[in-house]
């Protein structure tokens, strides 16, 4: 018994079981003491209750399915992926920001050669993909969104 | 008299000034559509002002244009990154994709189009002959028939899972979470914001499908771009770095008529439901890409290849999502109800040329609308003629090193998602959507039940509480209608049988 | 000769969609300079507000100098666009188009860091009168018909209304709370949705605006009960107002352009003056008439008249229902 336990513990979709759980219940919590008020008929909190008690009997599903010996494997890469999604998220907003500053063409600019830099080696060696793409492209999509669709954006001080 | 006015459509439709717009439409929609964020709808709203100064026939030409070739351009993404350019295309995003991935992007797209070409002219020519009888069925759809509908799409989740039904019953029900963000639509409170005023208007379709299939895929793409820069690299993947394509052949990566004709079944599958769907005033074109895909599966001889680069998978989806165009216009041509976005579009667009949408549309402006209904078939062939000669060029471009390309794309997506709806907080939320979509592809949870469950809830929400508030709150009166007792049997006997079927195949 | 028509039109549209994308140069005469002004409405595109609001940019750039364009921001539930405009820079060149759901009822109900005060009119391009109507083969046909249907039958009639407490909404909450009746609200997704309702038999009545009915009502394809409006809609001359049928419930809802109230006086005197200019113009009239807008400009002072006079009326509906305090 004791065994079969801890061969649970060690694999990768107890954790995503109970994550699953977890969110359902607190859901439910929040339903039941939470402050939501009543609608006509049904109210608002009917579907959001379905789907909790549906992430609960998933949750345990994949508990069963773990406990059976099948369970998915952990994941490859998980820090360099999930670091490089933090990444983007940051250099997304960050490009978002710079465009109220130095204008969309510049920011975009700046983008597109810094992360070329990033992910080549040598990048001064093969200008043509770190330096003369990038100007291309931004030239393009400053054309596209400022010049054509002339999206809402605040006009930096350059272009 | 119709002769007459069919003579005066065809000399419109026909002059070299509307097929020019056509044309030109075509283009930019395929160029918008591939575009991660932007759809045909963005553009269509922004060349409106063009009814001003165009005869109705070409403008009605130039966004006409734009509408099938966005169709059909967002699928060019979806195969070519895994990242789907429109809502629509989400669903061909699924195989398509893989198929790249297993070097075959141009029969992917090839196939993509083929279908997305038979299911469109198809959705044309019910909407020239038949848009009165269907639209009359689609008016007895009430909350009743929707709710139903909705019921019968989120079962066809477990086709989307592929072994991993408790994972997907978790993303669907995500998914429903997700679409409940924000105002309530029958009570109006606010729930489910976290105290955040910015999402008091829930989460748009947009930037969530966009951040969840295709940020979260370039995100895994970068980390991949990003390690082979670190690692030290070898010999061999410094001469690749040299040239600008990777070890692509293109003469293995043709379609062939066998191939082609193996996926008619599911175009066909694709067309139908598109249509009907299509029909249906709300429901959508990524809905019905994604019943179209799920029973494709359901009914085809290799259910197993779903999800590995199927190029069936690709032909279903594509044609639902592209059999939706022509049907969205039924509501909008029989009664003045404009269905869809697009739908509403187009009804702007007649509002602003002096025609109202409706039944007497036709009548009051015979040669017009004949011309239009000419320009919606022919289109067609121009879309086809012109990808035919843009695909090859795109195929190219899907296998540029990744770490060139991947920069552009992101940056493309960003600025799409925005333009989409000009709203910041899309940004923020595609952003997020995409840290989360990570998340979940590392722990192997399927993410089309979650874009599922996001799409299919608002409706089925609305729908269930419409229903019981006519029904005074009786849940018999779910069961008044025979359309949706119907689909409720529908559905029972397919679970059933499939169940029986998958038993005795293995 | 058609051929020759065609052509020219479409040498027009180039030159439109160059002008699209570079300011015209006749913009250095306006004291608004040569930028683009941005009409930003709270909507999703395609509908009466977006048609209106095309309406003056199609037709204002030759009296006000840049050209304008329409820009349309549903996030939020429209609150969006109202941050947006309120950030902007104070040159009057972001004004919002907008009826008073927006501005007036979300300035009541929404968590929001602005006041009714911090918005001045520019103008208003007219009022909507609200309209319930029905299916031509329904037992209710007139207002008496459904009042007195409704007092024997409470809560029993299905009425189809867009998102709660919005501008076809609350004449319904106002007319229930007046006359003591109660009908069955079913919120719809918008007024394409409700009709297919009505149309469908699912619901008994609905509320929408006249420009969305009357070519229906007009061939008997729709019945139009009555509006919420002191005097008759233009668009619907045989539909009477409740008042006339005994029933003091008046609540129209107007598309106005606003501007906040940071904007100098003078610069809203100019964007006032040269878009009623342009609203009076032959071409603008034309197109009013074929998209059936219902355009009848009133300057910023009668506009602001009614606006105040709005901001009090829908507190008063709200603080009624308990909704605010």
């Amino acid at each position: 018994m004791k065994s079969t336990l801890t061969a649970m513990l060690s694999r990768q979709d107890f954790y995503t079981g109970l994550v699953t759980i977890l969110v359902g219940v607190i859901g439910l919590l929040d339903i039941a003491y939470g402050n939501w008020r009543p609608g006509p008929g049904i109210g608002p909190h009917a579907f959001p209750q379905l789907a909790y008690i549906a992430l609960v009997i998933a949750g345990l599903v994949i508990w069963i399915d773990v406990a059976r010996g099948k369970s998915d494997e952990r994941p490859d890469y998980l820090r360099v992926t999930l670091s490089t999604g933090v990444a983007l998220v940051a250099i997304g907003m960050g490009m978002f920001w710079l465009a109220g500053k130095l204008g969309l063409g510049v920011s975009v600019l700046i983008t597109l050669i810094g992360t070329s830099f990033l992910l080549t080696r040598d990048p001064l060696k093969h200008w043509q993909s770190t330096i003369l793409v990038p100007v291309i492209a931004s030239i393009v999509i400053w054309i596209l969104f400022v010049w054509l669709i002339n999206i809402p954006l605040p006009r930096g001080l350059l272009i | 008299m119709f002769l007459d006015a069919f003579a005066d459509a065809l000399l419109l439709a026909f002059s070299p000034e509307v097929i020019f717009f056509v044309a030109i439409g075509i283009a930019m929609g395929i160029t918008l559509g591939a575009i991660p964020g932007l759809s045909g709808d963005m553009a269509i709203a922004i060349l409106l002002p063009v009814v001003f100064v165009l005869e109705p026939a070409a403008a009605l030409g130039l966004l006409t244009g734009i509408y099938k070739g966005g169709m059909f351009g967002g699928s060019i993404s979806a195969i070519s990154f895994g990242v789907p350019g429109t809502p629509g295309s989400a669903a061909t995003a699924i195989d398509g994709y893989q198929a790249k991935l297993n070097g075959t992007p141009n029969k992917a797209l090839n196939t993509a189009l083929y279908s997305s070409v038979i299911g469109d002219s198809t959705s044309d020519l019910v909407l020239i002959f038949l848009a009165l009888p269907l639209a009359i069925v689609a008016l007895t759809f009430g909350p009743v028939e929707f709710f139903a509908l909705y019921a019968f799409s989120l079962l066809l989740i477990s086709a989307l899972t592929k072994g991993k039904v408790a994972k997907g019953v978790a993303m669907a029900a995500l998914g429903i979470l997700l679409a409940m963000i924000g105002r309530d639509p029958v009570g109006g409170s606010v729930r489910l914001t976290f105290g955040i005023p910015e999402l008091a208007g829930g989460l748009a379709l947009i930037p969530v499908l966009v951040g969840i299939f295709a940020v979260s895929e370039l995100i895994i793409q970068l980390g991949r771009a990003w390690l082979e820069r670190a690692q030290r690299i070898t010999a061999e993947t410094e001469k690749r770095a040299e040239s600008l394509l990777g070890d692509y052949d293109p003469a293995k990566d043709k379609l062939t008529f066998a191939e082609f004709r193996a996926t008619w079944k599911a175009t066909s599958i694709g067309t139908t439901m598109g249509t009907l769907v299509g029909a249906l005033p709300g429901a959508g074109s990524s809905l019905a890409a994604f019943i179209s895909y799920g029973l494709a599966q359901r009914f085809s001889r290799k259910p197993d290849e779903f999800g590995k680069g199927s190029l069936e998978g690709v032909a279903a989806a594509e044609a639902g999502n592209s059999a939706t165009s022509g049907s969205t216009l039924i509501p909008l041509f029989a009664f003045g109800i404009p269905g869809s976005a697009t739908a509403a579009l187009f009804g702007a667009a007649f509002i602003l040329m002096g025609m109202t949408p409706g039944p007497r549309l036709i009548y009051d402006h015979t040669d017009v609308i004949y011309a239009l209904f000419l320009i919606l078939i022919y289109a067609n062939l121009i879309n086809l003629v012109l990808s035919h000669f843009l695909l090859p060029l795109y195929s190219k471009i899907a296998m540029i090193q990744s770490r060139i390309l991947l920069p552009i794309v992101c940056v493309l997506a960003i600025l799409g998602t925005f333009a989409a709806g000009n709203s910041v907080i899309d940004v923020y939320v595609l952003l997020f959507a995409g840290l989360f979509g990570v998340v979940l592809r590392l722990y192997s949870f399927p993410l089309a039940p979650l874009i599922l469950g996001f799409i299919v809830a608002p409706g089925a929400e609305r729908a269930l509480r419409q229903a019981l508030l006519i029904g005074r709150g009786e849940w018999t009166s779910l069961l008044s209608s025979p359309i949706a007792i119907g689909l409720y049997a529908t559905a029972a006997i397919m679970i059933i049988t499939f169940t029986f079927i998958l038993r005795e195949r293995k | 000769m058609f051929l020759s028509k065609l052509k020219l039109k479409a040498t027009a549209a180039t030159a439109a969609a160059a002008m699209m994308a570079i300011a015209p140069t006749l913009g250095a005469a306006s004291p608004l300079g040569s930028d683009p002004l941005r009409l930003v409405i709270p909507f999703g595109p395609g509908g009466g507000s977006d048609i209106t609001a095309r309406v003056l940019s199609a037709t204002a750039p030759e009296f006000c100098g840049p050209r304008i364009d329409v820009v349309s921001m549903s996030g939020a539930a429209g609150l969006e666009a109202v941050n947006f405009v309120r950030n902007a820079e104070p040159n009057g060149h972001t004004l919002l188009v907008s009826d008073y759901g927006p501005i007036v009822t979300s300035g009541y109900i929404d968590d929001v860091d602005w006041s009714h005060d911090d918005w001045q009119p520019v103008m208003n391009f007219t009022e909507w009168q609200p309209t319930v109507y029905t299916r031509p083969d329904h037992h209710i046909q007139t207002i008496d018909d459904w009042m007195a249907y409704a007092e024997e039958n409470p809560d029993t009639v299905t009425f189809g209304h867009a998102s709660p407490l919005g501008i076809v909404h609350l004449p319904l909450i106002l007319l229930e709370e007046t006359t003591g009746i109660q009908n069955v609200h079913v919120p719809t997704s918008g007024g394409g949705e409700t009709r297919s309702l009505v149309m469908g038999g699912h619901i008994d009545l609905g509320m929408t605006l006249p420009a969305s009915i009357a070519p229906e009502v007009a061939s008997g394809e729709l019945t139009a009960l009555g509006v919420f409006s002191e005097e008759r809609a233009s668009q619907l001359p045989d539909t009477p107002t409740f008042r006339e049928s005994g029933y003091d419930v008046v609540l129209p809802a107007w598309l106005m352009i606003f501007a906040t109230t940071d904007v100098p006086a003078e610069t809203v005197e100019f964007l006032q003056d040269c878009f009623m200019e342009a609203l009076e113009s032959p071409t603008a009239q034309a197109m009013n008439d074929r998209v059936n807008a219902g355009i009848e400009p009133l300057n910023s002072e009668d506009a602001t008249t009614l606006y105040q006079n709005t901001v009090a009326s829908i507190g008063n509906i709200l603080r009624d229902i308990g909704e605010i305090e």
